[in-house]
């Protein structure tokens, strides 16, 4: 198994009576509550514990979110290519520049060409659905953004891969009508792909298009579903079995010391779930184009009807809406996010036998893509948490081999 | 509030399949909703069937009306009702279109007027107005929902929906119109920057009634969006939000009424 090491660089220094009267910590707080001074000393501190990986022989992750306090990684392609000068030897996944956002999908395939060969061939493309907020920072039609996903991909994997002179592009999304990207990829094709997402749907159409399937935060059930969800439509498809390699999971991570110092650790990570979170109704449950309308009796209203309680799970359609998932995070403890599979903490023995359960639990997967700094965490406190994982528990899951399961 | 349910009258378009409410006889009125399909409990239709007969169609994707993959986009509707108003066996028909729909009424009696009547617009949709960075009419998919209630009615706790008393089923449908409504007029944000300069084609007598406390989209707009069209009647009616028609159906009625003669 492999591991990755994030950070999404929050910026959590906002005051809390300003946090408490906002309606959404994201896409509408101003950004007069964002110093760039602590910016810049956040962005280099992250960036030195990239480097601090890349020493330590751990790859490195970068993922992208707009305009709150959440992160300040609005940018993507960016930091890839800081990384892809600056690091030296691990893999750099790009989890990844939110493609249904952007117009111009032959631009996106030109930033991750260029960072695929500054790097040497180290460059990896995740693609990520976008969030409500993120709809609204961007401007964009949140009603087909999947099928906006799914073309822009397309897109951007043909311009990555195609090597003869110009093409043409005439979709339902997105219009190009002179695509040839240069440099062409130091990978041939391209990169390996990867894909992020929790519902079954989306998971069937990873699984089809074999990338590589992460689950981010959720819990070892909804996890397993989304895994055999993407192994099924591949037999169904006739296409071959794959092994653990094309799953991952994403999971808040801190190893100390002690017990004692590891949980401390963790809970420090769960700011991002307790306060990072909060999104205005109308850029989460109302916003049009985010759950199936079946689902509306069960999100629309604020209490429960007479008789009934909320289901957290649609048995007929096994989604848990993005917003759902979101209020049942932002209450968790140490404790229950330890339970549920979101945390992994304490000593290195722990943390190892705990990513090892969850394994188990879900049918193995082969990348463990860590958010290990969040919140208040210092920079000391993080270092000494990458440099732990990396040479305690960083080894062991490696030696977890890429298997196909009977 | 009453519960929105499905309707239970169909008509086929093309090879499309609307669900439509169908009410009263006389003079034919072809009536465009606006953010949702119109209730079938609406008092001013029955007030208004007294004297005509209704027919208002569901926009494709909006109530039970199915809508195709590649039909998205206000270009489409507006074709698809100028097809149906040719399909109708009435000569000419009062063209009704509230909010959202009067954009498409707009739209279509700038295009051709011939089966046109009389063209009725309330609180519509349609135009750009405003500087660059003046909105409008109201994000109602980027502001909060209190706001959106406020700014949607004079009286929001008597007449807005309330989402605990709603039905599933009616909840399903409320939630699908909206999806629609985003498909259609998210961008440029319920507005076609064509058509004001189109309105002066339109050639029918055209009354523009607004509701006085409309926070969606404001007389003062409502006013100058009359003053586009060729001797438009420009009337506001007091007591009402964006939907006069619902808050104050008897002067909406009598309104229409008298207009349509």
């Amino acid at each position: 198994m492999e591991s990755w090491w994030q950070c999404e660089i929050p910026y959590p220094f906002v005051p809390k009576d300003v946090l408490d009267a906002t309606d959404s910590v994201r896409a509408t707080l101003p950004n007069k509550w964002c110093d760039p001074k602590v910016a810049a000393d956040l962005y280099h501190e992250v960036l030195d514990e990239f480097l601090l990986c890349d020493d330590e022989g751990m790859n490195v992750l970068a993922i992208e979110h707009h305009a709150g306090i959440n992160s300040l990684m609005g940018a993507n392609p960016m930091f890839v290519g800081v990384l892809a000068r600056q690091t030296r030897k691990v893999r750099i996944l790009s989890l990844g520049t939110l493609v249904s956002l952007r117009p111009d999908p032959v631009r996106i395939a030109e930033e991750y060409a260029t960072a695929d060969v500054m790097s040497r061939g180290r460059l990896e493309i995740g693609f990520v659905k976008s969030g409500g907020t993120e709809m609204a920072s961007n401007h964009t039609n949140p009603v087909g953004n999947l099928e906006r996903y799914w073309e822009a991909i397309d897109l951007i994997r043909k311009a990555l891969g195609h090597r003869e002179g110009a093409f043409s592009w005439e979709g339902k999304y997105f219009t190009h009508r002179h695509v040839n990207i240069w440099p062409r990829p130091w990978q041939d094709p391209h990169p390996r792909l990867w894909s992020a997402t929790g519902d079954p749907y989306t998971a069937a159409e990873v699984g089809r298009r074999g990338m590589v399937h992460v689950l981010v935060l959720r819990g070892p059930d909804g996890t397993k579903r989304a895994y055999e969800a993407h192994r099924r439509a591949r037999a169904e498809a006739g296409l071959p079995k794959v092994s653990t390699d094309n799953f991952a999971y994403a999971a808040f991570v801190y190893a100390g010391e002690t017990e004692e110092e590891g949980r401390a650790g963790g809970e420090k990570l769960l700011w991002f779930l307790n306060t990072s979170l909060k999104s205005a109704p109308q850029l989460s449950k109302f916003l049009p184009g985010t759950i199936p309308p079946e689902l509306a009796p069960q999100v629309y209203r604020s209490g429960p009807p007479p008789g009934a309680a909320p289901d957290m799970t649609n048995a007929e359609k096994g989604v848990v809406p993005a917003s759902q998932n979101a209020r049942r995070l932002m209450s968790l403890g140490v404790d229950e996010a330890m339970a549920q599979g979101i945390l992994f903490c304490g000593t290195p023995d722990s943390v190892y036998r705990q990513i090892m359960d969850f394994y188990d639990k879900v049918g193995g997967f082969g990348h463990l893509a860590m958010i290990g700094r969040s919140g208040f965490m210092t920079h000391e406190e993080s270092v000494k948490g990458i440099k732990l994982f990396s040479r305690e528990v960083a080894p062991r899951l490696r030696e977890v081999r890429p298997i196909i399961p009977a | 509030m009453p519960n929105r349910t499905a309707l239970t009258d169909r008509m086929t378009v093309r090879d499309l399949t609307l669900e439509v409410l169908r009410r009263g006889t006389g003079q034919a009125i072809l009536a465009l909703h606006g953010l949702q399909p119109i209730d079938t409990d609406a008092r001013f239709l029955d007030l208004l069937s007294r004297q005509a007969e209704i027919i208002a169609p569901s926009h494709p994707g909006f109530g039970d009306s199915p809508r195709p993959a590649d039909f998205d986009t206000v270009y489409d509707l507006v074709h698809l009702y100028l097809d149906l108003l040719h399909s109708l066996p009435h000569e000419r028909v009062t063209l009704l279109g509230f909010s959202f729909g009067g954009w498409l009424a707009a739209e279509m009696a700038a295009a051709c007027c011939h089966r046109i009547d009389k063209l009725v617009l309330v609180d519509p949709f349609g135009i750009k107005l405003g500087g660059r960075e003046a909105r409008d009419i109201l994000d109602v998919f980027n502001v909060h929902p209190d706001t959106v209630r406020d700014s949607e009615w004079h009286n929001p706790d008597r007449f807005a929906p309330d989402f605990n008393a709603m039905s599933d089923a009616a909840l399903v449908r409320y939630a699908r119109g909206r999806d629609a409504l985003c498909l259609y007029g998210f961008q440029p944000y319920m507005y076609n920057p064509q058509l004001k300069r189109w309105l002066a084609r339109i050639a029918v007598p055209t009354l523009v009634l607004w509701g006085a406390s409309d926070g969606i989209v404001s007389s003062k707009y409502g006013r100058a969006y009359a003053g586009l069209i060729p001797n438009a009647r420009f009337t506001v009616i007091d007591g009402a939000g964006h939907h006069p028609e619902i808050e104050q159906a008897d002067a909406f009625a009598d309104h229409v009424a008298s207009f349509i003669g």
